[in-house]
């Protein structure tokens, strides 16, 4: 019996679980992309019932359905929010085709310009390339979302402050993503690299005075 | 209707009530420690246990301080640098002992309570093989895996090996439950185009040129034949863990033979169901050679074992040796 119960936790985790929340519903552009399609696949076969209805059936449908997991999954809450486990291994479900890059730049006391001191897979610029490529401090920064993560801000500091520490002739660091489209081979295009998330550190704003600080 | 009932009740029972002996299990238990082990005391070589387990604007960067949920650990605890240490300990110090078998239970509840208190202090550094091991930590917190291999079996029978004396085979059968799930799971729920002939099965070919994942710089896959390579590899992967349910049905057959007609009697004879374990195994090894996701292949591979049964592990050490196979269960 102990075993059914565990079955049956683990089986209603495992259900695909809708991604709508409640503010979804008063979202005039919820799920634009895909009522679009859906809109268009339907009307192939003249079953439309118009943008408008079909957002608000698609969203009614999708919520209803997600109160019913909710409620399926409700007595095996406790198990899986206290171990921080789930069923849904979306493992690459969506691979992204604009990956970012992780650079950082440092400046130098009496030097022009900018240094490149680290470049993912960059031949010679591998600044501490273990501790960047490393999944768990990877996880910190990168991701499929335009906006970047709640801690990269944090980590950007974090790195400024290690360059800092390490080469006492820095004086200003600059992290950033470099985000590069990818296409298919027979597309024959190349995409200019767009910069984004660029964060600049002073090294009188983070390191103590004895250490060139401000 | 009741009494059909009844009887599948009683067959439900009976098979999960049926014992082996440990080995698998036990094997399972060593190769995810080992990992986990690894793992850990690669974030103290790094130096990262102050910038991932501590908070930030003393030590770390976690934002543990300033949400409202602030975990338990450092509801608790100040959010100084010997906390961030403790906790890191408290993860490693019971993977070890989890490792050695040595109070192989408690070794794992420890694990999991420090490792699920940690995924809430750095959520975004917990990747989907930190939840699958925490669940399998969960079984082994339950099942007897300390009974063989381990100090717990010689401090019990005097022996590392244990005395052979079988344990419930419930645990390894949700292992293989747990992987046939995780497969079809990550199947189903891929719904990136680019997994599918929409997307011209690409999606390999894509994450290759991530540099964030790629292990090494793969811009050549845009030449052939290396992009259909990919595509190949795309195509193989879906295929293999959308039908993954069938290695059940398989091994079900297996079980028992003489049921599910000819197709049966064919699929069992040649092992039908290792050619998707032999998929998997392969893709991991590959996986964890072309991309960089740490422990992911090798976690996953750790737990492979579970689909061997414990009487065909003298037998293939046997073949492995050269000798000549002894008798054994299958």
């Amino acid at each position: 019996m102990v075993l059914l119960v565990v079955l049956l936790g683990n089986l209603t985790h495992a259900i695909p679980y809708p991604g709508i929340d409640e503010e979804d519903l008063e979202d005039p552009e919820w799920a634009s992309a895909d009522i679009e399609r859906w809109h268009s696949a339907l009307s192939l076969v003249g079953l439309s019932p118009g943008h408008a209805t079909l957002r608000e059936r698609g969203r009614a449908l999708m919520w209803s359905y997600k109160r019913f997991l909710d409620g399926l999954r409700f007595p095996f809450r406790p198990y899986f929010k206290s171990t921080r486990t789930n069923q849904q291994w979306g493992l690459f479900a969506v691979v992204t085709q604009q990956p970012d890059a992780l650079v950082v730049e440092v400046h130098r006391q009496g030097v022009e310009g900018w240094e490149e001191l680290y470049r993912r897979l960059h031949p010679e610029h591998r600044w501490h390339d273990d501790v960047l490529k490393y999944r768990r401090v990877r996880g910190i920064w990168d991701g499929v979302e335009e906006k970047p993560k709640g801690t990269y801000k944090r980590f950007s500091i974090w790195l400024a402050k290690e360059v800092f520490r390490e080469q006492p002739d820095v004086d200003r660091v600059r992290v950033a993503l470099e985000r590069r489209e990818l296409f298919y081979p027979w597309v024959d295009t190349v995409a200019p690299v767009e910069r984004r998330a660029q964060r600049h550190h002073r090294r009188e704003n983070h390191m103590p005075a004895s250490d060139g600080g401000g | 209707m009741q009494q059909r009932l009844a009887r599948w009740w009683a067959a439900w029972v009976d098979f999960w009530d049926e014992v082996e002996h440990p080995r698998s299990l036990a094997l399972v238990r060593i190769g995810l420690a080992l990992c986990l082990v690894y793992d850990l005391a690669h974030i103290w070589q790094l130096d990262l246990v102050l910038p991932l387990y501590g908070v930030a604007d003393e030590v770390g960067l976690s934002d543990a301080l300033m949400r409202e949920d602030t975990p338990l650990f450092y509801r608790w605890m100040p959010g100084t640098a010997g906390s961030a240490r403790l906790l890191h300990a408290a993860m490693l110090l019971p993977a070890i002992s989890l490792l050695l078998g040595f109070f192989t239970r408690t070794s794992a509840l420890v694990l999991l309570v420090a490792w699920a208190q940690f995924a809430s202090i750095m959520p975004y550094a917990d990747r989907g093989i930190d939840t699958l091991c925490r669940l399998i930590i969960t079984l082994l917190i339950f099942a007897p895996s300390g009974a063989w291999l381990s100090v717990d079996a010689m401090i019990r029978t005097g022996s590392p090996w244990g005395d052979g004396a079988p344990v419930g085979a419930w645990a390894r059968r949700l292992l293989i439950g747990q992987l046939v799930l995780m497969y079809f799971s990550a199947g189903i729920l891929k719904n990136g185009l680019t997994w599918w002939p929409f997307g011209h099965f690409t999606a390999l070919y894509f994450a290759l040129q991530d540099p964030a994942v790629a292990a090494y710089d793969f811009s050549f896959v845009r030449d052939q034949p290396f992009f259909l390579f990919t595509q190949l590899g795309t195509m193989t992967t879906m295929l293999y863990q959308l039908t993954y349910p069938l290695v059940l049905v398989l091994m079900w057959w297996h079980r028992n033979p003489g049921r599910g007609g000819r197709i049966a009697a064919l699929a069992t004879r040649y092992r039908l169901e290792l050619l998707w374990i032999g998929v998997g195994f392969v893709f991991h090894v590959i996986l964890g050679i072309v991309m960089n996701l740490g422990i992911f292949p090798w976690a996953m591979l750790s737990l492979y074992p579970a689909f061997v049964h414990p009487d065909a592990w003298p037998r293939l050490v046997a073949r492995l040796r050269g000798a000549s196979p002894g008798p054994g269960g299958a």
